[in-house]
């Protein structure tokens, strides 16, 4: 006589009252209560995986209503603002927002180049302001502000860059070289898409050797004197 | 059976007065569609007339088979999700049509007008780290495997806690060993350097003789279970390896603030 296992991969998946037990006691913290044999057959089967997982995306977002925004509150801006009003660390986020902001115009006011790229812009009665949602950035995305700067001419066209070659894909380490720069001090500035600075050097020579690479992403690279921007250029990590 | 709070007014409800009990869980059944919408299994438009159908359904058939299966071993609203997600499923597969690029369009531009993406993309920042807790959690036994390994592959930074969780036998030397073995250059390295480096002390520890290939193979087989699972109805998400990584760094990062 063979000994049953009831919720074993070769028998029958779970019932809707066992997705349901199961979900309960993970929104609970004690998936440990759960009957060894359903926890073994879930850990096998797929199947029931993807069903647990489904009740659980829909019990979760039900017992945090009342603190998240459901699809109602999203098109109800009168309902976000109560809520607004009641969630401290919500303005640690709108803090965020303004800290980006005053950083985004210092650094369009700082960058020679920009403001005036950006300006011409206006002139020609292009207007539109773009506010890049970081949240939703892959790694790998551009950074539609630094694609932009990127694109447009650097007031010293004088340096020549002979490393690395823009959209350079790293591996190991870079090698950051140029020529005719003219100047004592160069700042080296590595950007993730991000506009985040990752790593900062101060250089006499003019070559510097990355041999930490930061995580896989698309990285962007500036290259300063002490008064403005004389190169920016990109490069990738895979990995 | 999972400790909970069993819900009496619930349990006399849905013995005595049904209606009462799909009346007073409509919140939930309005929360479930919209998930569905969100996942683009029902147009916007469809919406008053999927919770109508559910709570047609509800009341003529299904509250009596959740009557006589129901056994207090969880609450009665989340058996009651469970129906209703059903449910869901049952109409989708009837009506067996999808949004037109028009009506998601038309959703997009709705939450765009709305002055708190901010916010939505903090709050599905939380409810993603949760499903994916939820998700290491179902692997029951091979949780600490799987997020060894998922920390190998994308190079996350390991602790020795990693390694004495694989079990419960686990020499602290070994997981030393193993630490100290991926300390120097660590994100340098190659994927095969780093299976050929990490595979004898899981064979120690698991007491195999598996080939760092082997262990490769089923890294990338969960990678793409957890991809799998994550991006399954109803979630509305369209995770990738390098947007799983991006989680998975933020999931790390907040698990270290909170140790």
């Amino acid at each position: 006589m063979t000994n049953h296992r009831p919720y074993s991969h070769t028998f029958d998946h779970l019932t809707d009252l066992q997705v349901a037990q199961y979900v309960e006691a993970l929104l609970t913290g004690q998936p440990s209560a759960i009957d060894s044999e359903i926890r073994h057959h879930v850990e096998e089967c797929l199947k029931c995986k993807s069903e647990v997982l489904g009740l659980y995306s829909l019990r979760y977002n039900s017992q945090t209503k009342s603190q998240e925004i459901s699809i109602d509150a999203a098109y109800d801006t009168s309902g976000f603002l109560k809520n607004f009003q009641r969630k401290s660390w919500l303005k640690m986020a709108a803090l965020f927002v303004i800290v980006i902001g005053i950083s985004a115009v210092s650094y369009y006011i700082s960058v020679p180049g920009i403001s005036q790229h950006k300006q011409s812009q206006s002139a020609a009665g292009d207007t539109a302001v773009t506010i890049t949602n970081y949240a939703s950035l892959s790694r790998f995305d551009e950074s539609p502000n630094l694609e932009d700067l990127l694109h447009s001419s650097m007031r010293s066209s004088t340096i020549k860059v002979l490393s690395p070659p823009d959209g350079f894909n790293a591996k190991n380490q870079i090698e950051f070289r140029w020529e005719n720069g003219n100047s004592a001090t160069y700042y080296l500035k590595i950007l993730n898409n991000r506009e985040e600075i990752v790593q900062q050097d101060t250089l006499q020579g003019t070559q510097f050797l990355l041999k930490k690479l930061p995580v896989p992403g698309l990285y962007y690279w500036k290259l300063e004197n002490q008064t403005e921007l004389l190169h920016l250029g990109k490069f990738i990590i895979r990995r | 059976m999972a400790g909970h709070d069993i819900d009496e007014s619930d349990i006399y409800l849905l013995y005595h007065k049904p209606h009462t009990l799909v009346e007073k869980h409509q919140e939930t059944i309005e929360i479930i569609v919209n998930k569905y919408i969100r996942s683009g299994l029902f147009s916007i438009h469809e919406r008053d007339d999927i919770i109508q159908t559910i709570n047609v359904q509800l009341l003529d058939t299904k509250i009596q088979k959740v009557q006589q299966h129901f056994d207090n071993s969880t609450k009665v609203v989340t058996y009651l999700s469970r129906v209703i997600q059903n449910l869901c499923l049952e109409i989708h597969r009837k009506n067996s049509r999808r949004p037109t690029i028009d009506e998601n369009q038309e959703l997009d531009s709705l939450e765009s007008e709305t002055s708190d993406r901010e916010y939505l993309s903090e709050m599905f920042i939380r409810s993603e780290l949760h499903r994916l807790h939820a998700t290491f959690l179902l692997y029951h036994t091979k949780q600490a495997k799987l997020e060894l390994c998922l920390k190998l592959y994308y190079r996350l930074p390991l602790n020795r806690d990693d390694i004495l969780t694989l079990g419960e036998n686990v020499d602290a030397a070994v997981a030393d060993a193993f630490v100290k073995e991926l300390r120097d250059h660590y994100e340098d390295l190659d994927d095969k350097e780093v299976y050929e480096k990490v595979t004898p002390y899981f064979n120690v520890i698991e007491n195999k003789q598996n080939t760092p290939d082997a262990l490769r193979k089923w890294t990338n087989g969960k990678i793409k279970e957890i991809i799998h699972l994550l991006n399954a109805p109803p979630a509305n998400a369209k995770y990738d390896k390098e947007t799983l990584q991006i989680l998975l760094t933020k999931y790390y990062e907040n698990e270290q603030k909170t140790n």
